[in-house]
């Protein structure tokens, strides 16, 4: 029973509603059995004044005759009836009797009727009264109310019986065979149920034009999707084609950091040969690459407060080529609907403009000839260094080559520049590793020596020069030039608290020096005269 | 018709108005002066055996009178009356009034029995009995 409780609904349906009419069953029963109770009680009444109406006549005789013969008969008689329990005649004229049941019963209300006098006056000669026997009415409400139940169960039952094989054939064995052939259909099927004969056109039929009509539409949709799902996946493969191919590297990266995705070309870029072997996602993206983690950390910084575009140049951590590598990255941040912070970016490879920018700034100051620094730098440098703390003791030394012009229109240019070359060169061995040699221009010189404690380092190093640059330059086996130097010194802030007149100081002592023979060096003195100094003569 | 109607009626109320005025008689020597219908009733229809001077009663019914006779004393038809002993009788515990044929029977035993109370015709009266209750 349970099995089937369970299975079928034809049986629970039947199942509940027979619960319910036994509940129902139950409650009238009740309500029936107390009604019929008052109405067995009624009845018995009814009975008991029907009984005395028959015994009437022959009740008033006996009490008329005194007679307790016929009294006791009367008793008697009434007493085989059920619905009597006890009954009493009363005589006015002194007798009384009283006859009852042995069993033990309910007091009920007595009945009492008068009995008149059968001749005469009709005047009231003594008294029947009858107690009901109160079994008698329970029995009958019992009887009454239990046959009721039992007829009410009976027709339950049998219509629950009919309607269990009612409902079994119109819905359950229709709806078992729909869902028998609806389990056997896979979607995107064009198979399709069968109309019921017997149910075209009540619910059951509606409902398989229905599920056919949902069948259909099903099947079209399935067909649908296919059709876009093979262009999505069409326009996929062209969008990851692009994103494998592209040449820029993009990448993309958690709140913290963190590698989501990036593209193989990134890979390259940041140094990996084989980039389809390398997997760095969540991998910490400073730190892996940059050799400065800071700056980038800095950037995504910037990329989540600023809410903009942040671009930078960084040099990247794997620096064993020659040349450094250089990234120019590209940062923002994204939120997606959902409320996560990313950020992505994009990296070009801009190792090889960094270098040529090198070496446009590197041109712009030095002398394409001699390596040396320009004047222009040289001088900003100095600049630099006058205003700087430590500017005292600070020497300039103005340089002007004896007999390049002669040398240059001998041997030519080429030669000139060999002796400029070989002059910066030797310059250059003079010094100390931190001063700063200078070609002006033509053969001019300017050497800054800093921190000079005595001016006599700074006339020592003049010396030296004198004396190095006073050795003949071989140019081949047969060609040897000599050329001479005059330098011009000029001391900060002795003679001057500016580049220019600091320049200004050294032109003139170094002219005085080409006065006064060459090949030597000279110095405004304290008198206001210009001492020079010739080594070698 | 109308006339036999007439005559039909008239001659209805005249017998009922010639019925005969019934008395209800006694022995001489018994003391007892007068009844009431009640006590007569009382002792023909048996509820009481005793006169109410304490003396047993013999209540005596004679065919000629008998009908008209308890239809004036309690109003109900002869049947009654006779139904009414039948069930009496059947107990067996009294018996109904000794049954003579005429007033002159009556009248000669009433005069021969102390106790005895009968009934006659009022015109048939003699001064051998007491009359103890006239009926009307």
């Amino acid at each position: 029973m349970k099995v089937f409780f369970g299975k079928n609904l034809y049986f629970k349906l039947v199942s509940y509603v027979f619960l319910a009419a036994v509940v129902f069953i139950s409650i009238a029963t009740f309500v029936f059995f107390r009604i019929e109770i008052d109405h067995a009680n009624d009845k018995a009444r009814t009975m008991i004044n029907q009984l005395i109406d028959t015994i009437e006549t022959t009740a008033q005789i006996a009490v008329y005759a005194n007679n307790t013969q016929i009294a006791n008969d009367v008793l008697d008689g009434l007493l085989h009836n059920d619905v009597v329990h006890k009954i009493v005649i009363t005589s006015d004229k002194g007798f009384s009797l009283e006859k009852k049941k042995d069993e033990q019963v309910q007091e009920q209300k007595e009945i009492i009727r008068e009995l008149l006098s059968p001749f005469g006056d009709k005047k009231s000669i003594g008294q029947l009264s009858i107690v009901p026997n109160s079994d008698f009415s329970l029995q009958e409400a019992r009887y009454s109310a239990f046959s009721n139940a039992v007829n009410a169960f009976i027709l339950t039952v049998l219509t629950l019986l009919f309607m269990l094989a009612v409902i079994r054939s119109l819905f359950s064995e229709p709806l078992l065979r729909i869902s028998n052939t609806l389990h056997n259909i896979s979607a995107g099927e064009q198979e399709r149920i069968e109309p019921l004969e017997n149910n075209k056109n009540d619910e059951l039929g509606r409902l398989v034009v229905s599920i056919n009509k949902i069948l259909d539409l099903l099947n079209t949709k399935l067909s649908t999707q296919q059709v876009l799902r093979k262009r999505v996946e069409a326009a996929e493969k062209k969008l990851r084609n692009i994103f494998v191919s592209t040449s820029a590297g993009l990448f993309l990266l958690d709140k913290d950091g963190h590698v989501l995705t990036c593209t193989p070309t990134l890979l390259k870029i940041l140094g990996f040969q084989d980039a389809s072997l390398v997997s760095i996602n969540g991998q910490h993206f400073a730190t892996l690459f940059f050799k400065e983690p800071t700056q980038f950390q800095q950037m995504m910084q910037n990329a989540l407060e600023l809410e903009q575009l942040e671009a930078q140049d960084l040099m990247l951590h794997d620096g064993i080529g020659i040349s450094p590598l250089w990234a120019h990255c590209l940062l923002s941040k994204i939120v997606d609907a959902a409320g996560i912070i990313r950020f992505e970016g994009v990296i070009f490879d801009i190792s090889k403009r960094v270098a040529t920018e090198k070496a446009i700034r590197y041109e712009a100051n030095h002398d394409a000839l001699t390596g040396l620094l320009r004047r222009n730098a040289a001088e900003l440098q100095l600049r630099k260094h006058l205003a700087s703390e430590n500017s005292a003791a600070t020497i300039v030394l103005l340089l002007d080559l004896d007999g390049f012009k002669k040398a240059n229109d001998t041997y030519g240019h080429d030669v000139g520049d060999v002796v400029l070359v070989q002059t910066a060169r030797r310059l250059e061995a003079c010094v100390r590793h931190n001063d700063i040699v200078c070609r002006l221009g033509g053969d001019e010189f300017l050497i800054i020596l800093f921190n000079c404690s005595a001016v006599k380092i700074g006339f020592g190093i003049a010396e030296t020069i004198i004396a190095s640059i006073k050795t003949p330059i071989e140019i081949d086996r047969r060609v040897k030039v000599s050329i001479g130097v005059s330098i011009g010194i000029a001391l900060f802030p002795v003679h001057g608290d500016s580049v220019e007149s600091l320049l200004k100081s050294a032109d003139e002592a170094m002219y005085e020096v080409k006065r006064n023979g060459k090949n030597g060096y000279g110095m405004r003195g304290k008198s206001g005269a210009i001492s020079v100094n010739r080594p070698s003569a | 018709m109308i006339k036999k109607i007439f005559t039909a009626v008239f001659l209805f109320l005249f017998t009922t108005a010639a019925q005969a005025e019934i008395v209800v008689i006694g022995n001489l020597k018994n003391n007892l002066q007068s009844l009431n219908s009640i006590q007569v009733e009382d002792i023909f229809m048996g509820r009481t055996r005793s006169l109410p001077n304490g003396r047993i009663a013999l209540p005596i019914d004679q065919s000629a009178l008998r009908s008209e006779f308890y239809q004036k004393l309690v109003s109900r038809p002869i049947e009654q009356i006779n139904a009414y002993w039948a069930r009496v009788i059947f107990t067996g515990q009294v018996s109904p009034p000794t049954l003579l044929a005429d007033d002159n029977a009556v009248i000669t035993i009433v005069n021969e029995n102390k106790d005895a109370i009968g009934y006659i015709d009022r015109k048939n009266l003699d001064n051998r009995v007491r009359i103890l209750l006239i009926l009307n």
